[in-house]
């Protein structure tokens, strides 16, 4: 099971491959950090219920057959996988 | 070992600068907007995101078997479509490349080789000419937004770039693909069409050229047009396209035309999405903004963004967004830098006159948006290899001229200038760099808010004589029948390309465009070749065959040199025509060209001459001052005084006079370095090198040297015709390529050391020669004539006490005046005081702001490299003008 951080919210404005704000507090946070209460999942491609991780690599999955990254922002047929 | 400083031959500062040491006269500080923003981009790493190559590719592949044209269309739509929009606090002017402050991304479609493993890029042809050779010299800087290191989350990529592991398998998968398709892959393949094909890939693994530009960067060194899309919005233009389309799709031979306008229809939907995404940001962050003052600025932004997702603007705003968001989008669509704003100023004019008129924007309300529009500028990356990256030395190339004069003749200053000025005075940030197009006709005090500007020390303005750029225009444009107005209409693109203007109603627009690279050669290697037989010294490599030749005369070498430089510039410009060709079937810039005058209605794209005006193929060459102090030294040594044979001087030249090579000791001017032999004759010869005649010092001896290696480079570029049967231009600025190609020049004969990084500009004397003064250095600067170059460049270090008050303002007027009068082209200024840059490169954390003048652009210190670094501390600093 993937452990939600920052980079994975919709309040975080990424500065970089680092840090960011946070809209919320507006204050900078690492984009690995643990989230807090306020966090809400961003639509990303490893949280919708098309995708299919790589047994391979961790890093990489498919959706309907095309090749695909976890963190990549959800496109317009994302849904949410239960 | 003996360190030494040359001092007894060079002399690093004309005049004696004050005891201690002094900072730059004018100081101020952006508005707590403009701050926090610039606060942001400080703490901002560059940054690689991967959606977009992600979705043009991943649409690309769907789409095979579409007219090329549509399938970049359709590639293009997807990748925009499916942008991220982030918006940051304190943010007015909103959009950014993605998702991150100091995004880039890569666009593997054109250059798909450096993100892949070593061992990966070993395995191409070898008749690829890589960019290899010059990564090997390259060296880059490592301060500031620079990820010069990988961490376990952060990937490190072409020594600038932080990329998320988590995407860079991704990206791997995406570069694989385009292999053997990309325009770097498959470019070369076209170019061995040329029989003399092995000679060029000579060039590259000598370093006798910087680096394979018809592919990565070609495209840039341009002026973006507003005008057609501040007419008819981006709806307007999709409509005028679906006009042309129903016309023309009648006719069997525009095919391609009605390809082009469907692609350019998909391309601008793709924009227009991308915008209304950010509309609706803006309006989520209204919704959960406690801040009420905040929710307010959301709700503007949200308005302003959906209104010009479609329309033309109504308002200064709404004008000043929109421009940028045709910034954005022309740097994602293509791989390329120096897309120049032009005359901004004039162009936002009628909007911002019309709401400062009527009352619905303050003078410090533009002043705000102008700084913060500033600090956007300056956020922008592009992702290029290493070699290319240390090239341009991190910087984007993004100019507004100001000043100049109108279609009809007249002054073109306005209010709104002074205030991009002021922004520019107020806010440390290095884009969009200014220059101001001098004009006898702008007004006294137009032209001391530019020295004042120069007196922050910022680099800017640059002062370009408009007289050069409009003789230049109807000189070189008049095969493709320039008008009078177009030609009062030009601007500066990229750093210093003079481009065309386009006029629509007497209102100024661009009409050029420049599809080559930066295609720099590297002039001392020219020289190198000819003293060694055709061999490059320092690699072995054989570039040119042996001929044994002995020279007898000065002459005899110089028609050599000339017939060497001759050939270099042959074999370049016409297997360039060939790899150019390749590359338009992969990136034709869709969007730039809905934008740039005349290819809608032409129905075609800038790659197909869509554009008003269309020769723009252009050569460039660094180290031009060294080599014509070298052939001086030469002359005056080895056949005027027979000081010494030129055996001898091959010798001393091989043992680096001897020194240690800088590339050992890390220290790359003349200022510092080491000597590891002492031996009498070289030390001689050395003092004989170091002592004969320096461009700079109007000494009509080397001058004269300078005007043949000028002539013959300009006779030799206009000798070949480009893919639009137009000649090529000749162009003499050295961007950051006088670091790297210096890095790979052993010795020369004026006594430079090996390694050492090269003169700057295209009249910069070398740092140190210069001891004349500067009115000598305007003198021999204005030896050649600059209307028949598409740019030329003249850099200066002045202390900052030297133009102190009213009176240093005078005096530094009247020196650009002098210039202008004299036939000068573009003179900028460095105002600082030598000893603090040494301190900066010692305590760089305590300088994080300190801004710097390279050669057409001004970057922050902490990201120079070293080697211009030391470039920039060794330049003759100018104590009194």
């Amino acid at each position: 099971m993937m452990c939600d951080k920052c980079k994975d919210c919709t309040n975080l404005s990424a500065r970089d491959v680092f840090n960011g704000v946070c809209l919320i507090s507006k204050e900078t946070v690492s984009i690995d950090a643990p989230v807090c209460k306020k966090f809400v999942r961003a639509d990303k491609c490893k949280y919708c219920s098309k995708y299919i991780a790589s047994e391979k690599d961790s890093n990489l999955g498919t959706c309907d057959g095309d090749m695909v990254y976890p963190d990549l922002a959800g496109c317009e047929d994302f849904i949410l996988a239960e | 070992m003996e360190a030494t400083t040359n001092d007894q031959y060079l002399c690093f500062t004309c005049g004696t600068p004050p005891e201690e040491v002094e900072d730059r006269e004018v100081k101020k500080t952006a508005c707590p907007r403009a701050a926090k923003l610039l606060q942001e981009f400080y703490d901002a790493k560059i940054s690689l995101d991967t959606t977009f190559p992600y979705w043009y590719t991943r649409t690309w592949i769907k789409e095979e078997g579409q007219h090329p044209l549509v399938r970049r269309g359709l590639a293009m739509k997807s990748a925009f479509s499916h942008l991220e929009a982030a918006i940051r606090p304190d943010e007015i002017l909103v959009m950014s490349r993605n998702k991150y402050v100091r995004g880039a991304s890569i666009t593997p479609w054109t250059a798909n080789e450096f993100p892949l493993s070593d061992e990966e890029r070993a395995r191409k042809d070898s008749k690829k000419a890589s960019n290899k050779a010059l990564e090997e010299v390259t060296i880059l800087a490592t301060g500031g937004g620079v990820v010069s290191e990988s961490t376990p989350e952060v990937l490190s990529m072409a020594r600038r770039y932080g990329m998320r592991i988590e995407e860079h398998a991704a990206l791997i998968e995406i570069c694989r693909y385009w292999q053997n398709k990309s325009a770097e892959d498959t470019c070369w393949k076209w170019g061995t069409l040329h029989p003399e094909y092995d000679t060029l890939v000579n060039f590259k693994n000598a370093v006798l050229m910087a680096a394979d530009m018809e592919y990565g960067n070609r495209h840039g060194r341009s002026v973006t047009n507003y005008q057609i899309v501040f007419e008819k919005g981006f709806q307007g233009m999709i409509d005028r396209c679906k006009e042309l389309i129903a016309a023309n799709v009648g006719d069997g031979t525009a095919v391609d035309k009605v390809a082009y306008w469907q692609a350019t229809i998909y391309a601008i939907e793709g924009v227009q999405t991308w915008v209304r995404k950010y509309a609706s940001e803006a309006t989520r962050l209204a919704s959960i903004e406690e801040d009420a003052e905040q929710k307010v600025v959301y709700e503007a932004m949200a308005a302003r963004l959906e209104w010009i997702s479609s329309n033309p603007p109504r308002d200064f705003m709404e004008a000043l967004q929109l421009h940028w968001t045709c910034q954005l989008e022309v740097y994602n669509e293509m791989q390329g830098s120096g897309f120049s704003p032009g005359r901004l100023g004039q162009v936002l004019y009628p909007y911002w006159k019309e709401d400062i008129d009527k009352g619905s924007i303050t003078r410090e309300q533009t002043l705000e948006v102008l700084e913060c529009m500033r600090v956007k500028y300056t956020e922008l990356e592009i992702a290029t290899c290493a070699g290319t990256t240390g090239i341009l030395a991190g910087n984007t190339f993004n100019n507004i001229c100001l000043g100049g004069v109108k279609p009809d003749g007249s002054s073109a200053e306005n209010e709104l200038e002074y205030l991009f000025i002021q922004a520019a005075i107020n806010c440390p940030t290095v884009s969009p760099t200014l220059s101001i197009i001098y004009d006898g006709r702008l007004s006294n005090a137009f032209l001391q808010k530019g020295i004042e500007c120069n007196k922050t020390g910022c680099g800017m303005p640059a002062w370009v004589s408009n007289r050069v750029g409009i003789e230049y225009c109807m000189k070189n444009h008049s095969c493709e029948g320039i008008t009078l107005e177009d030609a009062r209409a030009w601007s500066v693109g990229g750093c210093l390309e003079i481009q065309p203007g386009a006029v629509y109603d007497n209102k100024i627009g661009a009409g050029s465009y420049s599809s080559s690279g930066i295609n720099f050669i590297n002039v001392p290697k020219i020289l190198e070749l000819v003293l060694f037989d055709g061999v490059d010294p320092r690699t072995n490599v054989r570039v040119f065959p042996a001929t044994g030749k002995k020279y007898e005369t000065f002459d005899e070498l110089m028609d050599t040199f000339k017939a060497y430089f001759g050939k270099v510039i042959q074999i370049f410009e016409e297997t360039y025509n060939m790899k150019v060709s390749a590359t338009f079937e992969l990136d034709q810039p869709l969007l730039f060209s809905a934008l740039s005058a005349d290819c809608i209605e032409k129905g075609a794209d800038i790659d197909h001459a869509g554009s008003r005006y269309n020769r723009c193929f252009t050569t460039w060459i660094t180290g031009q001052v060294n080599t014509a102090n070298s052939l001086a030294s030469i002359k005056k040594n080895v056949f005027d005084d027979n000081a010494f044979t030129l055996d001898e001087l091959k010798d001393v030249l091989l043992n680096n006079f001897g020194f240690i090579s800088a590339l050992d000791t890390g220290n790359f001017s003349m200022m510092e370095q080491t000597k590891n032999v002492s031996d009498p004759d070289w030390e001689r010869i050395h003092a004989l090198c170091m002592r004969a005649p320096k461009f700079g010092n109007d000494d009509a001896y080397v001058d004269d040297i300078y005007v043949q290696v000028a002539d013959c480079f300009l006779e030799s570029v206009e000798a070949i015709t480009d893919v639009f049967g137009n000649k090529w231009c000749a162009s003499m600025l050295s961007v950051g390529t006088h670091g790297p190609l210096g890095q790979a020049d052993i010795a020369s004969a004026d006594g430079r050391l090996a390694g050492v990084t090269l003169a700057d500009g295209g009249q910069s004397p070398y740092p140190g020669t210069d001891q004349n003064g500067p009115y000598a250095v305007l003198s021999s600067a204005t030896v050649i004539d600059h209307t028949n170059f598409k740019n030329t460049q003249l850099n200066m270090k002045l202390h900052p006490a030297s133009i102190k008050g009213n009176m240093g303002s005078a005096k530094m007027l009247d020196m650009i005046r002098s210039f202008m009068d004299n036939g000068g082209f573009h003179i900028q200024f460095n105002v600082v005081d030598s000893r603090m840059l040494k301190d900066a490169q010692e305590n760089p954390n305590n300088y994080r702001d300190l801004l710097v003048r390279v050669a057409g652009f001004t970057q922050y210190w902490c990201e120079v490299s070293k080697p211009i670094q030391d470039e920039l501390i060794a330049r003759t600093e100018y104590e009194e003008v």
